[in-house]
């Protein structure tokens, strides 16, 4: 009898052990995953925008300054989709070590490629401009958020959100540069933005196979939409209300273009 | 025979149990399994709990070590010709030698006062301005800055990985992922958490070892009257940003600069006074030379400047008596011990 109850119980364990580890293979409905991307792209312009690039005179149609941009980039982060399983259920996809510095000079990062999304159908995406204020005080980190990555105050601790530099010849004040850094994550100084989008009824299908595209649209010339010309305020180099009322037109902007 | 069933299973059970932890995946950036030390066990008991605490950044011997290495490295400036050492100097706690501010590289001038070392894990913010918020990234600013050590952090982590030693030792200490630019961080981190101060003469009295000299003791007394609201003890500092009347208009803004608010202007970090006997020059520009003329200040040169702190209205009551009763007690709050700590010494 007791041979009988030891032998079962080395049985069990041994069934406990093997089924705890689990093969691919074996993976459930529920725990398949696919990929998804969300892709940014840029236009300048109000009445009939043009693609933004770099090294290229624009004529700003709102304040007239002509302007040259050498540099924009800015934090966009916490991505989230949210939609129904393959079984059905509601489910939140959260990106892991949610970063990324969208650089228009560096064509590879305007891509953000979100890896391990549950199978399923998805209705809305979330994303946040910024890095949010616990990021912002918890001192060392790394990846896009490493502070040698040039988006990050050195002197008053704070990620800078969005850098946008080039050369006007309005900015006489600056010696014909203007350069613009946002930030700020306190108080009335806090530019932080959650955005969400839910794909103008459209539905992105995530499938162990192929990968869909989000794709986004932002216009770097919404940061002059009610912001004076370059000859009154040709930089802003800390937080504060320029950054505040900058900040909210840009993302402002930032919206739904089509999946793909 | 039941027995050695009954050892038989027991033993099956250990074995399939341990099968089972050895199968699942090992971090492989955890460090290797090293003690760590805590820093309360290392302070009085009077001290208050530390502000830097990171689970992430836990205190291991290897990690100081190779902070403090990083610390007296000239390899961090740019012209590889300046360390932290070199405007933090141990036999002055850290300060900067009586420089009313430190040179940069290639000697441009600072506009504040290189701020002493010590006990750097209790501060709630950082710099005379309190603009940085983490310990972790004070270095960033003065590695970086221009005027100071003028490096480009990414490339400082390119010449360390083409060190064979740091390498390893960032392997050691870290584990796998070995030098990256948080590693880096940490690794300095550390190194000025274990910058503390706690054996002055003002210590010992407070633990009953020794006593105050009578004058020593007149000098404590008026301290807890005239001083202790701002140089609250036992870390000689409230931490606050205070404004002490040195000018009707400050060039540097202070706090205000920080915040943007107007009645932040002129205010600066109340300064700890341990170690304050060796730390000359006094206040964010090293304006004071030495501590008579820090309270000829206080007794006799406050100005009215509308962010003055209330309890320096009208200045102090102290006659040159009372002045040198106070200068003796502050010389009690020196700690040969710190100034003289082999384990923080220069290890080159």
């Amino acid at each position: 009898m007791k041979n009988i109850i030891s032998g079962l119980l080395v049985a069990l364990i041994l069934s406990i052990t093997i089924t705890s580890c689990r093969k691919k293979d074996d993976t459930p409905d529920e725990l398949k995953t696919g990929s998804a991307k969300v892709e940014f792209s840029h236009v300048m312009g109000m009445m009939s925008p043009t693609p933004f690039e770099l090294n290229k005179q624009y004529t700003h149609h709102m304040t007239g300054d002509e302007m040259t941009f050498t540099m924009f980039r800015y934090y966009v982060s916490n991505l989230q989709l949210i939609g129904t399983n393959a079984d059905g259920e509601a489910i939140t996809y959260s990106e892991k070590d949610s970063y990324h510095i969208v650089n228009v000079a560096e064509p590879g990062s305007l891509i953000l490629d979100l890896a391990d999304v549950p199978v399923g159908t998805y209705t809305e995406l979330k994303y946040t401009m910024g890095v949010d204020a616990e990021r912002n005080t918890t001192g060392a980190q790394d990846g896009a958020l490493a502070p040698s990555n040039g988006m990050f105050w050195s002197w008053n601790t704070g990620y800078i959100f969005l850098k946008a530099e080039g050369t006007s010849p309005q900015a006489t004040a600056n010696m014909n540069n203007f350069t613009f850094h946002l930030g700020g994550f306190e108080g009335t100084n806090n530019i932080i933005t959650a955005k969400t989008t839910n794909f103008g009824g459209a539905t992105l299908n995530v499938t162990e196979s192929a990968t869909p595209t989000i794709n986004l649209k932002a216009n770097p010339g919404m940061l002059w939409h009610s912001a004076p010309s370059l000859s009154q305020t040709p930089k802003t180099h800390m937080p504060g209300a320029t950054a505040v009322s900058m900040s909210s037109d840009f993302y402002g902007s930032v919206s739904f273009d089509k999946i793909d | 025979m039941r027995l050695s069933l009954k050892i038989y299973t027991v033993f099956c059970t250990i074995s399939i149990f341990l099968l089972i932890l050895a199968s699942c995946k090992k971090d492989p950036t955890l460090a290797p399994k090293t003690p760590t030390i805590r820093l309360e066990s290392l302070v009085p008991y009077y001290f208050p709990a530390a502000h830097y605490q990171s689970n992430k950044n836990q205190l291991q011997e290897k990690r100081i070590a190779l902070g403090r290495k990083l610390f007296y490295d000239p390899i961090l400036s740019s012209s590889n010709t300046m360390s932290c050492g070199s405007c933090h100097k141990q036999a002055f706690a850290f300060s900067d030698a009586g420089n009313v501010t430190s040179p940069g590289e290639v000697g441009q001038p600072g506009q504040r006062n290189s701020p002493p070392i010590f006990n750097k894990a209790w501060n709630t913010s950082f710099m005379w301005d309190g603009g940085i918020n983490n310990l972790e990234v004070v270095p960033f600013a003065p590695i970086t800055a221009p005027h100071e050590m003028n490096q480009d952090v990414k490339l400082l982590l390119q010449e360390l990985k083409e060190n064979a030693q740091y390498s390893n030792e960032f392997v050691e200490a870290f584990g796998e992922a070995g030098i990256t630019e948080t590693n880096f961080y940490y690794s300095l981190a550390q190194f000025m958490s274990i910058m503390i101060s706690v054996d002055s003469k003002y210590d010992h009295v407070k633990q009953g070892s020794a006593t105050f000299s009578i004058e020593e003791s007149k000098g404590y007394a008026l301290f807890k009257s005239h001083c202790n609201t701002c140089h609250t003890e036992p870390m000689f500092t409230s931490y606050n940003f205070e404004n002490t009347g040195l000018y009707l208009q400050y060039q540097d803004k202070g706090r205000g600069r920080v915040t943007s608010n107007t009645t932040d202007d002129g205010k600066f970090k109340v300064p700890s006074l341990r170690n304050i006997e060796i730390t000359q020059p006094y206040m964010h520009d090293g304006s004071k030379q030495s501590l008579q003329e820090v309270l000829n200040h206080y007794s006799q040169g406050v100005l009215s400047h509308p962010n003055l702190s209330p309890e320096l209205t009208g200045g102090l009551p102290i006659n040159a008596d009372d002045q040198k009763a106070l200068i003796a007690f502050l010389k009690t709050l020196t700690d040969q011990t710190f100034i003289t700590n082999p384990d923080l010494a220069n290890p080159f």
